[in-house]
């Protein structure tokens, strides 16, 4: 592992020094600018659902009726609760209460686990129908594989980026009043999750 | 930015609370406007809420109300990008400007190949379907042969040509 001894505890480069709040400015500004251009990926995605929803609309209208809406909105709902975890974790390190920003941490991807497994059991039964991307499927299914396959893939990177967090604040009790800009980065690529599953799940599930 | 040199804004807890309690409630409104028929106006209504959620947790667990304008750019513009997007097609398509495509597309609502297929057949003139053909389905060719003479006048002097471009090709 490199020297860190040399470096401000807890900030990332750091290859020149900084005013720690501009710092931490930058550092959100950043992430800030990334999540706009995830906005921009789904975006091209959702455009396509209505162009297509446009030309097919009984196919969506029979597609739509193939999902099973209660696990939809309980998987709304799962998330929902994981971005409120997650707002209180960062509120936690704000304020420096090491203990409630362990257990909200971990509660964010206790509430990400389950929606990774409502989501395997909803998977589970589509490919059991024989739909599965690339065989024999409509349109409608098509979009509902690439937007949810797209969103599952952001929960697995934002559960990792989550659970580097947790080893940091466990491990090297990181994050302080002082210092937590890290949980908050994660925290706003959480958050973009949550809100990109709030214009799919009515999309897809109920419409 | 320059008043304060803070790092970040704490929220009081009810805030947190609140915010979740108006986002169950306005899943719950996004699930009864779905059951009710209005039409076109349902996908309006239903991006409606979401947007109205989506700004709740920007605005309250994303920090967004202490997030100064140089952040907020970065907010507006991927919406503003989007709402050209999405405005632009919806006027398209609402305005029947792509109606004639449409009524094409309508007929057999499988998949896009297949009804890439169907239209250059059916819809088009002979040559370009012939030439789709060999390059399509090479081995097929002879038995196109035998089935041609059923369809147009135009068709079995192309199939003819086809063994010969084959030939000329390998």
């Amino acid at each position: 592992m490199a020297n860190h001894s040399n470096w401000a505890p807890g900030t990332f480069f750091h290859l020149h020094e900084e005013d720690p709040v501009e710092e931490y400015e930058n550092f959100k500004l950043g992430m800030w600018i990334f999540l706009a251009t995830e906005v921009l990926l789904f975006g091209g995605l959702f455009a396509v659902y209505f162009v297509m929803k446009w030309r097919y609309p009984d196919l969506f209208l029979a597609g739509a009726a193939q999902l099973n809406a209660l696990l939809g909105t309980g998987n709304t709902l799962v998330l929902l609760c994981s971005s409120f975890t997650m707002a209180l974790a960062v509120d936690a390190a704000q304020r420096g209460q090491q203990k409630k920003l362990v257990w909200n941490l971990v509660l964010t991807l206790a509430f990400g686990t389950v929606f990774l497994i409502i989501k395997f059991f909803e998977w589970k039964a589509k490919i059991g129908h024989g739909w599965f991307p690339g065989l024999n499927l409509d349109i409608f299914f098509s979009i509902y594989f690439m937007t949810t396959g797209l969103h599952l893939l952001h929960v697995l990177v934002g559960m990792s980026f989550i659970g580097l967090l947790l080893y940091r604040a466990v491990v090297h009790k990181r994050y302080h009043e002082e210092n937590f800009g890290g949980v908050e980065i994660g925290g706003l690529y959480w958050h973009l999750v949550d809100v990109i599953w709030i214009f799919l799940f009515p999309l897809l599930y109920l419409i | 930015m320059s008043s304060d040199r803070k790092m970040g804004h704490v929220q009081d807890f009810k805030v947190y609370v609140g915010v979740l309690l108006a986002l169950f409630v306005l899943t719950v409104v996004t699930w009864a406007a779905s059951t009710v028929h209005f039409g076109i106006w349902n996908n309006v209504i239903a991006v409606g809420i979401a947007a109205i959620k989506a700004s709740l947790v920007i605005y309250f667990f994303m920090h967004g109300r202490y997030e100064k304008q140089e952040t907020w750019a970065f907010i507006y513009y991927p919406m503003l990008l989007m709402a050209f997007l999405l405005g632009g097609l919806f006027l398209d398509y609402a305005t029947g400007s792509s109606r004639t495509n449409k009524e094409n597309y309508q007929a057999k609502p499988t998949s896009i190949t297949l009804i890439h297929g169907e239209d250059k057949s059916h819809g088009e003139a002979a040559p370009a379907g012939n030439h789709a053909a060999p390059s399509g389905d090479g081995h097929t060719a002879p038995a196109g042969d035998n089935a041609a003479p059923s369809g147009d006048h135009a068709a079995p002097a192309n199939d003819h040509a086809t063994p010969a471009e084959d030939g000329g090709n390998h």
